[in-house]
């Protein structure tokens, strides 16, 4: 028994890409329209928002934190960057607005969490709930649309028959990676996510780097936002609401310790792959999206679950 | 002498892949104090675990009073007499000193299941002034009590088991020094009442004070017992390292180095404690108090953990430190006293924890320079002898020795001016320290100004050049190279204003 668990920690991230191969050769089978191009152009279109916050989460969790606010930034951005544009801004512009308005909740979140020493979970609730209201109150709840053809570029077309959004997330991811594998942030974060105190010990901010991890998160989020309203073409009040539970399914499936310490950007990869494909085979299926919610949720406890019972 | 209460006999026990105890016994007669020692990883916790119940041994006998027994579980050896106390108290802080005692039992219980407050309270009373702790109400919550007096609750709860085994695993280590002494008396009244104990600790000069017995482990086989009488410091240093170990401090060369280093001036210790010194080029000043005198917190404001007033200059610069990042830029480096919390990342690398605190000048712009780290890895492990298969080793799975290695290689990695170490040799075995005294005593020679707060007091006797003596937030004395001794040390230390030793 011991051999067999130790291999399978070890190949934690094969496990992962064998159970998406399970995934994708399951729906291939039950579904028609599930394996052509088009459908699987679709899909990558369709992730890169839940991806490009994952990025960011993905650092946090690993940091020992966590940020619930993602979804709520990423509406504020959208609809800042909405209002901006209906006062006559130009489009350009008004996106810079939109990421310099996450940035800004990410500051705050950083502020608070990183020299306060308040706590992420609680801070971010706060965060979560404040500005999904602010959203409210800036637009009064109207969807503003009607932007340029040249912004829908973004989250519309296609470069070689792949959508510019997916390239565009798989080239952060890359860089994300590169970063979390090769310079000293990363040490600093897994660092932190271990022990923080030796961190801080070595004479190391750790204010500084954790100001940045949420300051990130903001960014991502924004961007997310931007990307969204580029693909519905629509900056709405609604946007982003429970994404912030997908991107966590997404980190946890993909092996990040949810205490911190452990998980990487590739897993990460792997477990966005695995729910959106799960996802879009089930829609295919016509499955109910409650039902959805309670494969995924299961799915997240086995993923989550598996480790505890092998005592890691 | 009478017949022993308790005799291990061929004790052994295996872990997968490795053999913690091979053919241990061990005999031990009522009213006698038996010191267990060896180095970390001898097999001395091991024993004690499969004797106070919580391993089964692999083959061996346990007798106790003449019938071989076995016990399931630590609960099942304390009924049947054996109790442990261990270094970290297993105490509720909050319920009362009795509840502690007679935590979960029938006896306390009327027929309808309430508890009989007063019998408890009385039993417990009882119990506590057997053994000298008088002074303890036993109706305070556990966490409004002093160490030692936790410690005296421990033992009661051992002995309203009836114990005839007590075990005693590091009993001074969580103790101020002045509460040894009263430890040693709870100790005393327990030989007399005829009571075994086991006595395990690394403290040299208290095993010679309280045991009447020693043992001696080696990587999981026994040595040998003798009387105590029979044994000297060094022999048992001997035995427990399997080969002659050289003088355990470096004989310290007078440094003749004027040049003044670090000047504390007026330093805040709390809102009204001050202090001032001076640190020269090459110097091992040492700074010797009982816990709450303010070394630690010398160490906290030099490293910018703690902010305060006062005045520091660093060769004769005023510098400002709030944080560790600045400290670290000023050229101070800090060893703290606990290096699980405060000096390793576990499950990192030992090539992770040496170039933590140095990764920028490791780094190519951004990106780290894998070949430079390397470099830097090899180096400071074979200056430190950090022993290890390779630098890709998790620290985890290092000795307590090598781990406190890595912590003063990541220091030294960062070729600081002044070194504050506090608790260098906290935890680490005896080949260790030696080993980590020589360094500290090449690094001085190297003209590395050293701070060394310590509550060993051979040690801070052994290698500093002068010591400071704090008592509550003040220097009360200072003893120059070579004219301290222990007793002086501790009486400064404890009692600073009774002047030449008689009270």
């Amino acid at each position: 028994m011991s051999a067999w668990t130790i291999s399978l920690r070890v190949n934690k991230l094969l496990v992962q890409l064998i159970l998406l191969f399970v995934i994708l050769v399951l729906f291939s089978f039950l579904s028609p329209y599930f394996l052509s191009v088009s459908n699987f152009m679709n899909v990558l279109n369709q992730m890169v928002e839940v991806g490009l916050i994952a990025i960011p989460m993905t650092m946090i969790i690993i940091s020992g934190a966590m940020d619930l606010s993602v979804g709520s930034i990423l509406a504020f951005s959208a609809v800042c960057m909405g209002v901006a544009f209906e006062h006559g801004m130009n489009i350009w512009v008004s996106m810079i607005i939109g990421l310099l308005a996450g940035l800004l909740c990410g500051a705050v979140n950083g502020y608070l969490i990183a020299r306060h020493r308040m706590q992420a979970i609680v801070v971010t609730i706060g965060m979560l709930v404040m500005l999904r209201g602010l959203v409210y109150v800036i637009n009064q709840g109207r969807p503003v649309s009607g932007f340029p053809d040249a912004f829908y570029f973004m989250g519309q077309q296609y470069i070689g028959g792949i959508p510019v959004n997916a390239i565009f997330l798989v080239i952060m991811f890359l860089i994300a990676s590169f970063v979390m594998k090769k310079t000293r942030f990363s040490t600093y974060v897994y660092g932190i996510g271990n022990n923080e105190k030796v961190v801080r010990y070595s004479g190391i901010s750790v204010v500084r780097i954790r100001f940045l991890l949420f300051m990130l998160s903001g960014l991502f989020s924004a961007l997310a936002g931007v990307f969204l309203v580029s693909r519905l073409a629509s900056a709405e009040a609604t946007s982003g609401t429970n994404i912030e539970l997908d991107v966590i399914t997404a980190t946890l499936i993909g092996g990040t310790h949810i205490f911190g310490g452990r998980g990487s950007l590739s897993g990460t990869f792997v477990g966005l792959l695995i729910i959106v494909f799960l996802r879009n085979g089930l829609n295919l299926l016509g499955v109910s999206v409650l039902y959805q919610a309670v494969i995924l949720g299961a799915l997240l406890l086995l993923a989550v679950g598996n480790k505890k019972f092998n005592g890691v | 002498m009478t017949h022993p209460v308790l005799t291990m006999e061929g004790i052994s026990k295996e872990f997968p892949g490795v053999k913690a105890l091979s053919n241990v016994g061990f005999e031990l007669y009522p009213g006698e104090v038996h010191a267990l020692m060896g180095e970390n990883g001898a097999g001395k916790s091991t024993l004690m675990k499969v004797l106070s119940g919580v391993y089964s041994p692999t083959q061996g006998k346990i007798r106790l009073k003449d019938q071989e027994v076995t016990f399931r579980n630590p609960l099942d050896a304390q009924r049947q007499g054996v109790s442990i106390i261990h270094q970290e108290f297993n105490l509720f802080s909050n319920l009362s000193a009795a509840e502690n005692i007679f935590i979960d039992r029938p006896e306390m219980k009327d027929r309808f299941g309430r508890i009989r407050w007063s019998k408890m309270y009385e039993e417990a009373q009882r119990l506590v002034d057997s053994i000298g702790g008088g002074e303890i109400d036993v109706r305070k919550e556990v966490r409004h009590l002093g160490v030692h007096s936790q410690q005296v609750i421990e033992i009661a709860k051992a002995l309203s088991f009836q114990a005839d085994v007590l075990i005693m695993d590091e009993p001074s280590a969580a103790l101020p020094e002045n509460e040894v002494k009263k430890m040693f008396d709870v100790v005393n009244r327990l030989r007399a009442q005829g009571v075994a104990i086991v006595y395990v600790s690394h403290r040299m000069k208290e095993i010679f004070e309280i045991a009447d017995k020693v043992t001696v482990l080696r990587d999981g086989a026994k040595i040998d017992t003798r009387m105590i009488g029979e044994v000297t410091e060094q022999s048992l240093i001997q035995m427990m390292v399997g080969k002659a170990v050289g003088q355990l401090y470096p004989v310290r060369e007078q440094q003749q180095d004027q040049e003044v280093v670090l000047q504390v001036k007026e330093l805040s210790l709390d809102s009204t404690h001050r202090v001032s010194f001076e640190l020269r080029r090459g110097e091992i000043l040492g700074l010797f108090g009982v816990p709450g005198s303010g070394t630690h917190t010398i160490a906290e404001r030099l490293f910018g953990l703690k902010r305060g007033t006062g005045a520091i200059s660093i060769h004769g610069a005023a510098v400002k430190i709030n944080s560790p990042s600045e400290a670290k830029a000023k050229k101070i480096a800090y060893v703290p006293p606990d290096r699980h919390r405060q000096g390793i990342i576990k499950p990192m690398s030992i090539r992770q924890n040496l170039s933590i605190p140095i990764l920028p000048q490791l780094s190519k712009g951004l990106v780290l320079d894998e070949a430079r780290i390397k470099q830097m890895s090899g180096e400071y492990m074979e200056k430190l002898r950090i022993k290890a298969p390779s630098d890709g080793q998790s620290v985890d799975f290092l000795s307590g020795g090598n781990q406190q290695k890595v912590v003063i290689g990541k220091w030294l990695a960062a070729h600081p001016d002044i070194l504050i170490l506090e608790e260098p040799t906290r935890g680490v075995d005896v080949g260790a320290k030696a080993e980590i005294y020589s360094i500290i005593d090449q690094l001085a020679q190297e003209g590395l100004s050293i701070l060394l707060i310590s509550s060993e007091m051979p040690e801070v006797i052994g290698l500093s050049d002068r010591i400071l003596v704090l008592y509550k937030g003040e220097i009360v004395h200072e003893f120059a190279h070579g004219e301290a001794d222990q007793e002086q040390l501790l009486q400064r230390a404890s009692h600073p204003l009774i002047e030449g030793g008689t009270l």
